[in-house]
């Protein structure tokens, strides 16, 4: 079920962010776009790997590997954001 | 309005047709190769494992000949004064009165579940009857697959569910190799602490007497049984709990083994089950495509890593063999070394592999790591499993995130596997866990009592 539940909020993450695009009529390029499927593909990569360790109970897992991925997960994030979908004309 | 309708729906056209190529593609690179016997999807870790044409191991045919059971450190402590002189006043009294090897926080409850793990491990239960008195039981004529419109593939894959189905946890077969049968079998008297009694296999005489065995050379096929060691249990090496996994591991060997050659006997064919005894079960695993030898001595899996009991059935019946596998066992454990590591009596090498160990204990001639039986027993008399513990490959279930490391340590790059030691160890796995924390489960992780991925 929550394997459900964050393939949908990543589809759901996804088209939002078209739509954002489309409202603020952003000009996103092939590339830029294939990178932030990309980043989402890596976020939920790293919540799986995350609810992975949480079910064999292995907490520690959880956390560092968390953090160590989950890290550039938001460092991709907050570049894409700058860059291509918050940039100030 | 109609133009962004019209993109949009371009945009989810290409998404789907890009997602449907990605798994028609992906089904075909990761699919099992079909002509193939070897371990199925659910044992092997999928793509992970490289199925090999001939063995996995190199060996020095001038050297390795057929290893006396004599000259094993179990028959050791029997006979040879040495052995004898360190294990005179027993193993407990060691431990438990003197403190070498004292494990502290020991309950009654770590006891009982110990005592009542080794039940049925003992070969007094008649579970490792050769049956040579009885070779047909209902028919005069061997079973042959064509009766029911079945080839011999199917028939050895008949044989492998059955082996599943009496409790097993990983099935090979493979081509008896004479050299992993002892030369003899260590049957002392109170009048000769040293006998032994030869081991002879010429022509098709097939009896277990009190002077000297005979196995036929018809029975030259090996089917090797793995059991799954509890994880949980193992977590908690040295302590007692470990040794409660090993002793359920070797009581549902006798069980499984004996059921098999019962059902093997049934359809006309000899089966000869054993557990430790008969010969080495450890080279008839990796020929059967079991897993590779580790640096600890012991046969590592896919699936289980290092935490299994072995068990065998040798058996005249023709059934189609598996080859070895290599899934980056040897690579790994060059630059991984945590069991030598944690081994607390020093018995696993930090070393490179050697032809030649350092003990009569050793059977001389395979490039391999050799260990120190010795000191390994004097610790491991409370079957400690430290080197299970902490070996990567060990993990308590077979999720996607694990068949993903394994996929990794496939592609046998130093550097990753250095990685993937770090991370292994800083995210907490081979930690020991204590028996508190083992009883305040209510058995859900247990083997048995989990789902079955």
């Amino acid at each position: 079920m929550v394997h459900i539940l964050v393939g949908a909020a990543a589809t759901a993450g996804l088209f939002l962010i078209i739509d954002f695009s489309r409202k603020r009529k952003l000009k996103v390029t092939y590339l830029q776009w294939l990178l932030t499927v990309m980043a989402i593909a890596y976020s939920v990569f790293v919540i799986e790997v995350i609810i992975s360790f949480i079910h064999e109970g292995c907490f520690r897992g959880a956390l560092i590997m968390g953090v160590i991925m989950g890290f550039v997960a938001v460092v991709w994030s907050v570049l894409l954001g700058r860059f291509v979908f918050l940039k100030s004309r | 309005m109609s133009n962004q309708l019209f993109e949009r729906r371009e945009f989810l056209r290409i998404m789907g047709i890009g997602a449907a190529g990605l798994s028609a593609g992906g089904g075909e690179v990761f699919k099992e190769k079909d002509d193939s016997l070897t371990i199925s999807d659910d044992d092997s870790s999928d793509f992970t494992v490289e199925v090999l044409e001939g063995a996995n191991y190199e060996y020095d045919a001038t050297v390795l000949k057929q290893m006396s059971e004599k000259y094993n450190v179990f028959s050791r402590n029997i006979w040879d004064p040495e052995r004898r002189r360190v294990m005179g006043r027993g193993l407990s009294y060691e431990h438990l009165v003197k403190g070498r090897g004292r494990i502290p926080d020991q309950t009654r409850l770590d006891y009982a579940l110990s005592s009542g793990a080794w039940r049925f491990a003992n070969s007094r239960t008649g579970a490792y009857d050769w049956g040579e008195k009885y070779r047909y039981r209902y028919d005069s004529k061997p079973w042959e697959p064509s009766d029911i419109g079945m080839t011999w593939k199917d028939a050895s894959r008949v044989v492998k569910h059955a082996a599943k189905f009496y409790g097993a946890s990983l099935v090979g077969i493979a081509k008896l190799n004479p050299l992993w049968l002892y030369s003899d079998h260590y049957a002392p008297r109170r009048t000769d602490m040293e006998r032994t009694i030869p081991v002879i296999r010429k022509g098709e005489r097939f009896e277990r007497g009190e002077d000297r065995w005979f196995i036929p050379e018809s029975m030259n096929r090996v089917i090797v049984v793995a059991f799954e060691e509890d994880y949980y249990g193992i977590a908690n090496s040295p302590g007692r709990l470990a040794t409660a996994a090993t002793g359920n591991g070797y009581s549902r060997m006798a069980f499984t083994a004996g059921s098999i050659a019962e059902f093997i006997r049934f359809l006309g064919y000899r089966a000869i089950p054993a557990g430790n005894n008969v010969g080495l079960s450890i080279p008839m695993a990796i020929d059967a495509g079991l897993g590779e030898l580790g640096r600890n001595g012991l046969l590592v899996t896919p699936r289980f890593g290092p935490r299994v009991r072995i068990a065998k059935v040798i058996t005249d019946m023709p059934l189609v063999t598996d080859s070895p596998i290599r899934f980056g066992v040897k690579e790994f454990c060059e630059v991984c070394k945590l069991c030598a590591d944690h081994c607390p009596s020093g018995s696993i090498t930090d070393g490179p592999q050697t032809w030649r160990g350092k003990s009569i204990s050793n059977n001389h001639g395979t490039l391999k790591w050799y260990i120190k039986p010795e000191s390994c027993y004097d610790y491991n008399g409370f079957s400690c499993s430290n080197c299970k513990r902490v070996c990567p490959f060990s993990k308590p279930n077979n999720s996607w995130l694990h068949r993903m490391i394994r996929g990794v340590i496939q592609g046998k790059i130093t550097l990753l596997d250095k990685i993937m030691v770090t991370f292994d160890q800083a995210s907490g796995y081979g930690r020991k866990i204590s028996d508190s924390e083992f009883w305040n489960s209510d058995g859900s992780r247990c083997i048995t009592s989990r789902e079955p991925k």
